[in-house]
């Protein structure tokens, strides 16, 4: 299976949000389910809604936080992969 | 335990319904109908009408109803959040028994004046079990039944100069969660998400598949979490520990600028 973080990724348009302070309160419209995103995850979703490239978005978060790009990817995998299972993003 | 039931505005009206003892119809004239069955007694059919109905009736109108307690510290509100059967009026009534004034215990108006947020409550209520009725309230509290499902009893709350009838202005929320395991008073600053998230699980709605409503809480919710400080409470359930838990309360909101 292709690794997400190689994966070109979009924001469902079955949501609605509201951003609060740094972070996120993402309402899912067909469930009807919160979700918050803390600083790092909305920096995340701000360059998905951007359309910056996965890999891309990563290799930005490593240099800005000055952390490895192994551990950002690791982290950025298994926030993304939640946010697909919870039909917030959407794979393709 | 009751069960309730909302039918879908497909159906012209939305319905709210205890099992098959009570039912209110949300009319679209905002007009509603009460029907109940005879052997009901008229506390319980009350009961459900303002405290499940009407709090209801006015989130679908477009207010931001929490459900929450609260009093009056310094002509300022300070708001109690939590689950059920958490101790959000024991919490309220301890600081209404040392002279605090107020505000309510179960559904809150919050809204939006200028800058500020401001509460007003759907009612003045206080609803009690008796082991708290008798720790913390006078011995000479009159008190009423609720309802046929629930021990717990109404305090007779005289409408006087002490009960707030003017909006307040909101000075920090708290959401009262599980005692912790060391027994000790914990609070701790929620972040704004949090706060947002918090107020939304415990504001009331009357139909959540609604999805222009639920946008519009969100909203509601995000503008109180944004300006309101909020924290998280957890103390022991011992009356003993109130009087701890009422100071270290307020000497947070007092650091509050």
């Amino acid at each position: 299976m292709t690794d997400i973080l190689d994966r070109q990724l979009s924001c469902s348009d079955v949501i609605a949000e509201s951003s609060v302070g740094d972070e996120t309160v993402i309402l899912h419209l067909t469930n009807g389910t919160y979700y918050g995103l803390d600083a790092l995850g909305t920096r995340i979703w701000a360059m998905i809604k951007q359309g910056i490239a996965t890999p891309d978005i990563c290799q930005l978060l490593a240099d800005e936080f000055e952390i490895e790009l192994t551990t950002i990817e690791s982290d950025a995998r298994k926030f993304l992969i939640d946010l697909e299972a919870q039909g917030i993003l959407v794979v393709g | 335990m009751a069960t309730f039931y909302v039918a879908t505005e497909s159906a012209g009206f939305y319905r709210l319904m205890q099992g098959d003892e009570i039912c209110v119809d949300f009319l679209k004239d905002r007009h509603l109908e009460v029907r109940s069955a005879e052997h009901l007694a008229t506390y319980s059919v009350d009961h459900f009408v303002a405290d499940q109905a009407i709090p209801r009736a006015m989130a679908n109108e477009g207010m931001f109803v929490l459900h929450a307690g609260a009093v009056c510290v310094g002509s300022q509100a300070i708001l109690f959040m939590g689950e059920s059967g958490r101790g959000k009026s024991t919490l309220v009534a301890s600081f209404h028994a040392v002279g605090v004034d107020l505000i309510g215990d179960d559904a809150l108006v919050v809204s939006l004046s200028g800058s500020n947020h401001e509460v007003q409550a759907v009612y003045p209520s206080l609803r009690l079990f008796r082991d708290s009725i008798e720790a913390i309230m006078h011995t000479d509290v009159k008190t009423s039944a609720v309802t046929d499902l629930s021990s717990k009893r109404r305090i007779d709350i005289p409408l006087s100069l002490r009960t707030p009838a003017a909006p307040l202005r909101v000075a920090a929320l708290f959401t009262i969660a599980e005692p912790a395991n060391d027994a000790g008073i914990r609070i701790r600053r929620l972040s704004i998400a949090e706060t947002c998230m918090a107020a939304i699980e415990n504001s009331f709605s009357l139909d959540p598949s609604d999805v222009t409503r639920a946008q519009d809480q969100l909203a509601l919710a995000s503008a109180l979490a944004r300006q309101v400080p909020a924290f998280e409470l957890s103390y022991p359930r011992d009356f003993a520990r109130l009087p701890d838990v009422r100071n270290l309360i307020l000497k947070h909101v007092s650091q509050l600028n």
